[in-house]
């Protein structure tokens, strides 16, 4: 895996006082690929999608599009309504299936054929050549979403957009992308509050942590795989290293647990952290105060809940590449005709989440925008989420 | 006047294999606690409340007990000796070791009789506090309009308790009895019981105690309303059965769902915790003056209910037995049974209601709960409603005294609020229509419904003489129950099942039999002693 | 008679006439005004000529209603498109026959149902010896070795034993789908097969009643099977799709433009 997309720079840089909207904050900020990932479907991830292509082709920037799952279609696949389509211009690139390229109202033409196939036919670089419409699907997998992503790069892209599959989140890894908007909306909860604490909860994981012990150095996590767990311990004799090759944390935590030294060790995982892992680890004295260290963001599928218990017990999670999020929309309507008042929603998740802009791309308004700044390391325990 | 003539020394065969199968598996109860019976001594004791995690304060106490190894001694002990030692009451001792301020390690054994002390005098707090609920609860029956049995019972399932509170309420109003909150899927396989008020759930709202306060406070308003005292329902089984039971004992639950088997055999959960647990839970609800629900039509979901009719009768004889020991009155015993059989079948109401008759004659005392048609339910929600109708005709013939209702949407959604009124309206129009005709009836002697009971009958004692010779664990080992094969030492739970040491103290058994036992012991369930509806048995006869 | 594939209409008693009914329930008192607003929403819904044939009050804070009306829209049918799976399905025979010429080893599957959802039986129809319908399952195929977990079974699970018999497939069925728990569901476990590295090693199958294609390509499923599924729509879209993967392998992009 290589971490960094690209090192392309954009061509048309506008003046920075057009940072005032988030969504120009993103596409100005020298991020190459933006993944726009949502807390559930339904969330208003389109819609966002549908600003930052607008914005960025209105400005002249040569954009990709792709999806990690399938997006612009008319109807939703389990509601039934209607959803917002993919608006593009001319001179956009598009990975997308053959078979929706078919459907598209804007004229596309084929650049490049990839070797995927998918199930909705093979996958395609398309140029538009007359504006429209458009429904992208480009692979379920992010070994195919990387590759269709560095294909558009190859071809002239300056900003890519990927699209998430519902509430997938995979697409925001920092090896696919280097900057992330999240989308959260009414059709989280029944309640606003229910809305504001799930997305402070998904904030507080997609913005864990960057590991920054002295040990960083000598790992190339992108050379670990699901078979590699690390068990770093610091004892009287210095600190000491047990690689373990295992199925899979998966298959294999009692045993990763075994072999802990004791509390306080730092256990790096190749592949995902789970749940059960967790409260594994919660529940066992030897893991007290332990440090959980993982590839980026998107491999901890463990619940909030599980990983609350986890850090009850003294326990840390860090990651060797952090997420970018840069932005955080909301959407107030859910599907089933549930609705907040825009603002209070807008307000109530700014609230919760201080340390990163909110905006509702509909009604044109945002927060958390003046003294935003980046935190880095370990300052942000917690993800800063009240 | 016996209306099918079945084969009395059949019934008593497969009676008396039931009561050997029964005994057979009492030395396991006897031996053995479990996590969950410790962590109800607690909940019995008062002990309530979570952590900052959300994770409630008895299972705690409990973990850290059975990290310790001191639960063989019982919880009751430890507990007691931690008060006696730290001068803290049960809470505080819980809290403090929720904040590992306080260990079981540092805590000495004391002398048994003083923490005896200690301890029973918290036990005979609450037990008549329950029992206070109970009386409550026969005040409230007896100074009420009682239905006509079969009495209408209704699930609501919202997940949102206050959600469910208004649909409850509606149905209450349409002429439901009773009203069952149906849990979360998967709670059963939770090791712990959520704390507080829920809005939301999976297909159901968690079953926890304030949910039940919430519940049984809004069918009390709406009862009074009505002038009907309306029943609540919530499902003691799972890994927390005893616990369950415990919770519905003090916010006077008036039915549980409270099966011996049905965890072995549909949710996976180890055969010895489910039986264990089983014992003390119902003890629980005996005591709480609490008619049980059992769950034989589940037996029928998975296989054909034609076929494996006798399964059905031989678990209801294997319920009734266990129930038995664990000091039920057979009035509070509502065996389960279901109109599952292929609509298509010709003479398919012939064999159900033959079967209906059957389980009024073999369980005479008993309110058998009569389940609706759902295997068959496809969502032509036309069809459904007749099915219900004639599920309606068979138990009102048949003297069924709890009867579900069937919902025509069944298949499609839990049931809407329009869903269940047209259910109501459905059963109240059949069960007047036909109110008596019950009473002006009687079977063709040795027609297609007297065969059909006899031969059930037949197979079903056979089939319960022959897990009497190979006893009940074996038998659930064979899959000789709804074709499930379970391990002995298989399934979820069986961590938390821990012999008993010599000292083993846990005061609740011996209280609540004491008084279970004694010939006193007649709650009232089913209306007015003084009209004669005492026991409730002589309006089904 | 002659039905425009363009412009299909409900037929009542004669064609096109539109005629629809439906029941509903309103939050409000049953009075006149209660019927009048069942009626105005039956219009707003696109019915006409409405009519309200049944009103009644339920507890007294809700009505219920039972409405006939006229629907003014139609539908093209010459427009629609349902995803489906891409297969063409084979028997029993000729799968194990495929598996044998292209694949040339037994295909691993592990199926189970996850998360909190206790309905074995659709994945029992697919997987277990007897089958459904007459078909047996794949567990009966010389050339599948299948193992099903059976039900409740969490993501973790379900992930670690495919991992541990280097499984080519996963299946997953859900069949409760209240609140949408089955898609939490299902993306939970795609996120998980991501993370842990394996999503171009395995095939992630779904099933059940609620379940279609369309929902599996938007999840990132590779497919997604619905009610009516036969043990053999399965088994010929695995032992394809596992082709294909194998086949593709190799194989580099190439531009048609270059």
């Amino acid at each position: 895996m290589n971490q960094s997309v690209s090192s392309a720079k954009i061509a048309a840089t506008p003046s920075r006082d057009d940072t005032k909207n988030p969504i120009d904050m993103v596409v100005f900020s020298g991020g190459n690929n933006i993944a726009v990932v949502g807390l559930a479907k339904n969330s208003g991830k389109t819609v966002a999608l549908n600003a930052i292509i607008k914005r960025a082709q209105a400005v002249g920037m040569r954009i990709g599009v792709a999806s990690s799952g399938r997006d612009g279609e008319k109807l939703d696949a389990v509601t039934r309504l209607p959803k917002p389509r993919i608006e593009v211009q001319r001179g956009a690139l598009v990975a997308t299936a053959e078979k929706l390229a078919m459907s598209a109202s804007a004229s596309l033409e084929p650049l490049i054929k990839t070797k995927h196939v998918t199930v909705l036919g093979r996958l395609i670089i398309y140029r538009v050549n007359s504006p429209g419409a458009i429904e992208i699907a480009s692979g379920n997998k992010a070994s195919v979403v990387k590759s269709v992503t560095e294909l558009m790069r190859h071809l002239g892209a300056e900003l890519i957009v990927i699209d998430g599959a519902a509430g997938r989140r995979f697409s925001s890894a920092p090896s696919l992308a280097d900057a992330t908007i999240l989308s959260t909306g009414a059709v989280v909860a029944p309640t606003l509050e229910g809305v504001v604490s799930r997305t402070a909860q998904v904030v507080e994981i997609l913005t864990s942590p960057q590991w920054s012990d002295p040990h960083r150095q000598r790992f190339d996590p992108e050379s670990l795989t699901n078979q590699d767990v690390v068990i770093i311990s610091s004892g009287a004799m210095g600190n000491h290293v047990e690689e373990l090759k295992v199925k899979s944390v998966l298959v294999s935590a009692a045993e990763i647990i075994r072999q802990l030294p004791g509390p306080g060790s730092t256990i790096i995982l190749g592949g995902a952290l789970p749940g059960n892992l967790m409260r594994d680890l919660a529940a066992n004295r030897k893991a007290r105060g332990s440090t959980v260290v993982v590839g980026d963001a998107t491999r901890i599928l463990a619940t909030h809940r599980d990983l609350s218990l986890f850090k009850s017990r003294g326990g840390r999670i860090r990651v060797f590449h952090k997420i970018h999020l840069q932005a955080i929309t909301t959407c107030p309507v859910a599907p089933d005709g549930r609705m907040f008042d825009a603002e209070t929603l807008l307000d109530a998740v700014a609230k919760a989440i201080k340390h990163i802009p909110v905006v509702d791309v509909v009604a044109g308004k945002t927060r958390n925008l003046p003294g935003y700044h980046e935190t880095t390391g370990d300052e942000t325990e917690g993800g800063g989420v009240a | 006047m016996m209306r099918l003539d079945i084969d009395m020394t059949l019934v008593d065969r497969a009676r008396s294999a039931a009561g050997r199968i029964a005994d057979g598996i009492q030395p396991t109860i006897d031996a053995y606690t479990t996590t969950s019976i410790e962590r109800t001594v607690l909940r019995l004791l008062g002990l309530n409340g979570v952590d900052e995690n959300d994770v409630p304060l008895p299972n705690i106490v409990v973990d850290q007990a059975q990290a310790a190894g001191l639960l063989e001694d019982g919880i009751a002990y430890w507990i007691g000796s931690a008060m006696l030692h730290q001068g803290l009451s049960l809470s505080e001792i819980a809290n403090a070791l929720a904040r590992e301020e306080v260990s079981f390690d540092r805590i000495p054994r004391s002398d048994h009789d003083t923490v005896r002390r200690v301890i029973e005098h918290e036990a005979t707090r609450v037990c008549s506090y329950i029992k206070g609920r109970r009386l409550q609860r026969e005040r409230l029956i007896v100074g009420s309009n009682s239905s006509t049995p079969p009495y209408l019972y209704v699930i609501v399932a919202t997940g949102n308790i206050y959600e469910d509170v208004i649909q409850a309420k509606a149905a209450a109003k349409c002429g439901a009895d009773i009203i069952a909150v149906i849990r979360s899927t998967g709670q059963s396989l939770l090791d712990y019981v959520p704390y507080g008020p829920t809005t939301e759930g999976f297909g159901g709202t968690y079953a926890t105690q304030a949910n039940f306060r919430i519940m049984r406070e809004a069918l009390d308003a709406v009862g009074r309303e009505c002038g009907r005292y309306i029943r609540l329902v919530n499902y003691c089984s799972g890994l927390c059965m005893p616990e369950i039971a415990t919770m519905g004992a003090l916010e006077r639950l008036d039915m549980m769902l409270n099966d011996a088997m049905y965890g072995i055999l549909f949710r996976n959960i180890n055969m010895q915790r489910t039986f264990i647990d089983q014992h003390f839970s119902r003890m629980i609800n005996a005591y709480a003056g609490v008619v049980i629900n059992t769950g034989e039509d589940n037996y029928l979901t998975t296989s054909d209910a034609y076929q494996e009719a006798h399964t059905v009768l031989a678990s209801q004889f294997i319920n009734e037995a266990l129930a038995l020991r664990s000091g039920l009155t057979p009035w509070q015993i509502g065996l389960g049974h279901a109109y599952e059989m292929d609509p298509d079948m010709t003479d398919g109401f012939l064999y159900e209601l033959a079967q209906a008759e059957m389980a009024r004659i073999i369980f005479p005392e008993a309110p058998l709960k009569y389940m609706p048609p759902t295997k068959h339910m496809t969502g032509n929600i036309f069809k459904g409603h007749l099915m219900d109708a004639m599920f309606n005709l068979a138990g009102v013939i048949s003297g069924q005294t709890i009867q579900l209702l069937g919902i025509l949407t069944e298949h499609v959604h839990t049931p809407h609020l329009q869903d269940r009124y047209l259910a109501i309206e459905n059963a109240k129009y059949i069960m007047n229509n036909a109110r008596h005709l019950r009473q002006e009836i009687t079977y063709k002697k040795d027609g297609i419904m007297e065969k059909r009971a006899n031969e059930v009958l037949a197979k079903a004692t056979s089939m319960l003489e022959q897990v009497a010779a190979i006893s009940l664990m074996s038998a659930i080992e064979d899959g000789m129950f709804a074709s499930v094969k379970r391990e002995r030492t298989g399934g979820r739970g069986l961590d938390g099942v821990i012999r008993k040491s010599e000292k083993y103290y846990n005061p609740f058994p011996e209280m609540f039999m004491q008084e279970l036992t004694s010939l006193d012991f007649s709650p009232v369930l089913w209306g007015d002693p003084v009209k004669g509806q005492g026991r409730g048995s002589e309006q089904w006869k | 008679m002659e039905v425009n594939m363009t412009r299909v209409r409900p037929y009542g008693d004669t064609l096109d006439d539109g005629y629809m009914q439906l029941s509903f329930t309103l939050p409000v008192q049953c009075n006149a005004e209660a019927r009048k607003a069942a009626e105005l929403l039956a219009e707003k819904m696109g019915l006409e000529d409405v009519k309200v044939v049944y009103s009644h009050n339920i507890a007294d804070i809700f009505s219920f209603f039972v409405v006939y009306g006229r629907c003014i829209h139609s539908v093209d049918m010459t427009a629609i498109e349902i995803p489906k799976v891409d297969a063409d399905f084979m028997s029993y025979q000729e799968i194990n026959g495929f598996i044998e010429k292209h694949i040339a080893r037994r295909i691993v599957v592990v199926a189970a149902c996850t998360g909190t959802d206790a309905h074995t039986v659709g994945i029992d129809a697919i997987i277990n010896m007897k089958g459904y319908r007459g078909e047996y399952g794949l567990e009966r195929y010389p050339w599948f070795t299948t193992y099903n977990l059976g039900s409740q079974v969490p993501n973790e699970d379900l992930l670690a034993k495919a991992i541990q018999v280097n499984a080519d497939a996963i299946l997953v069925s859900q069949v409760v789908t209240q609140r949408n728990i089955h898609i939490d569901n299902l993306t939970h476990l795609a996120e998980l097969v991501e993370a842990e590295g394996i999503r171009d090693k395995v095939l992630l199958i779904m099933g059940g009643p609620r379940i279609s294609h369309e929902l599996a390509i938007e999840l990132g499923y590779d497919a997604g099977f619905g009610p009516g599924t036969l043990p053999s729509h399965v088994g010929s879209f695995i032992a394809q799709a596992l082709a294909r993967t194998m086949r593709n392998s190799g194989e580099q992009a190439r531009g048609v433009y270059p």
